[in-house]
């Protein structure tokens, strides 16, 4: 993401799900590189150094001390994220970890941007697929609000993506480790998060990266997503080597109709899912299907129709 | 290429796979093969390496091209002419074998 204020531009460098790796300057210099672990910020590497983030159970950051330990930032807001109030050094990842716009002081959840003084996203929530409610549970209205932000529960809930609840999306709570994989991946990759990186934090990030490594092999164990699968439909659902979806258990996903009886249910599916019953001895005629009623029987005098194919 | 065949299965589950509970559904099932017995086969060892077992094939028939088989059936062969290697499971018609 590109930005130029006042002739000072800046690059920001995100991962796949939103997260601020690194911001350089026009001419690449890095001006501040961020590090994640377990979905949270763990540290920044800026032209004052490294600083370590120290935060609450939802991962907001409310201290930051640096390599010796000393006190470099403190930090206080409300439970929506407003009013905030810093003591020492400034930090752009401030709510559940997620950077703060210093321009509007949005915050960006990468599939949204969130207003802490509202109290609420910017945009209402969507989906990949066409949802009349995306992410609706019927059974608590708080989610049926577009707009809310973690359903208006902002001190026991975080929000991964800008969409809906850590875990209440299905398969984000495992896809969240590979993305962050994928992007401290890419942030190593890059020359000037390799030239800044000092050799203590090297040793640290590396006890990091084999946690993150077990942990990424552990989620691709758990059930396909539509970057490991074989194949992917144009909706971004993984599928198999044959072209079925996959549901989260790694089987075929399965659309069913439940019959009463094992007839019913072979008529059904002979009947390519139409209300149909096979008419397997006819006294006339060769065998055919007629339409059934409610209850999967044919309807007297009703129309012959033949097999398929 | 080998044609398209369409086939209506039994097919037996886990428990747990299908929402209603049930372990036991009719499906179409569309794949490309020379014979009903390679159909079959086929679709036995696809559904093996879910733990999913195949009872019986019924009904196994080439597609016809350019005919109408309703809209689930269109829908599969329609993604089956696209992919090189398909074995498509349509809806699962299930039914409690006890009850």
């Amino acid at each position: 993401m590109h930005e130029s204020v006042g002739g000072v531009v800046k690059e920001y460098i995100y991962a796949q799900d939103g997260q601020e790796l690194s911001v350089v300057d026009a001419s690449q210099n890095l001006l501040q590189g961020e590090t994640y672990f377990g979905g949270r910020t763990l540290a920044t590497v800026g032209s004052a150094g490294t600083s370590y983030a120290h935060t609450d159970w939802l991962g907001t950051v409310r201290a930051r001390t640096g390599p010796a330990g000393a006190l470099a930032g403190a930090y206080t807001s409300g439970p929506f994220g407003e009013n905030l109030s810093a003591i020492g050094g400034a930090s752009s990842l401030h709510l559940t970890g997620k950077y703060r716009d210093g321009e509007t002081g949005f915050d960006y959840f990468g599939a949204r941007y969130y207003n802490s003084s509202l109290g609420r996203f910017l945009t209402p929530d969507w989906s990949q697929a066409p949802a009349a409610v995306p992410y609706a549970n019927l059974e608590n209205p708080q989610s049926l609000n577009l707009y809310a932000y973690v359903q208006n529960n902002p001190a026991s809930a975080a929000d991964a993506e800008g969409h809906c609840l850590e875990d209440a999306c299905v398969g984000e709570g495992s896809f969240g480790v590979v993305v962050i994989g994928t992007a401290i991946a890419i942030y190593l990759g890059t020359p000037y998060a390799q030239r800044s990186l000092s050799a203590a934090f090297s040793s640290a990030y590396s006890e990091v990266a084999d946690r993150l490594h077990s942990l990424l092999h552990a989620s691709t164990m758990s059930g396909p997503r539509a970057a490991s699968a074989p194949g992917v439909t144009a909706g971004g659902q993984a599928t198999d080597l044959h072209g079925n979806k996959l549901g989260p258990s790694g089987k075929p996903q399965v659309n069913e109709t439940e019959s009463n009886t094992r007839e019913a249910a072979r008529n059904k599916a002979l009947g390519g899912g139409n209300t149909a019953v096979e008419h397997s001895n006819p006294k006339t005629g060769r065998p055919h299907f007629h339409p059934a009623d409610e209850s999967g029987k044919k309807k007297p005098n009703s129309a012959h129709h033949n097999h398929p194919g | 290429m080998k044609r398209l065949w369409v086939a209506v299965c039994e097919i037996e589950v886990e428990p747990g796979d299908l929402p209603s509970g049930s372990t036991v559904a009719f499906s179409n099932v569309v794949t490309r093969g020379e014979s009903p017995a390679e159909i079959s086969t086929k679709i036995s060892a696809y559904l093996r390496a879910f733990n999913w077992r195949l009872m019986s094939c019924e009904s196994v028939r080439p597609i016809g091209g350019g005919r109408s088989y309703g809209d689930e059936l269109n829908d599969l062969v329609e993604r089956a002419e696209l992919h090189p290697d398909p074995i498509l499971l349509g809806r699962m018609y299930s039914y409690r074998p006890n009850e």
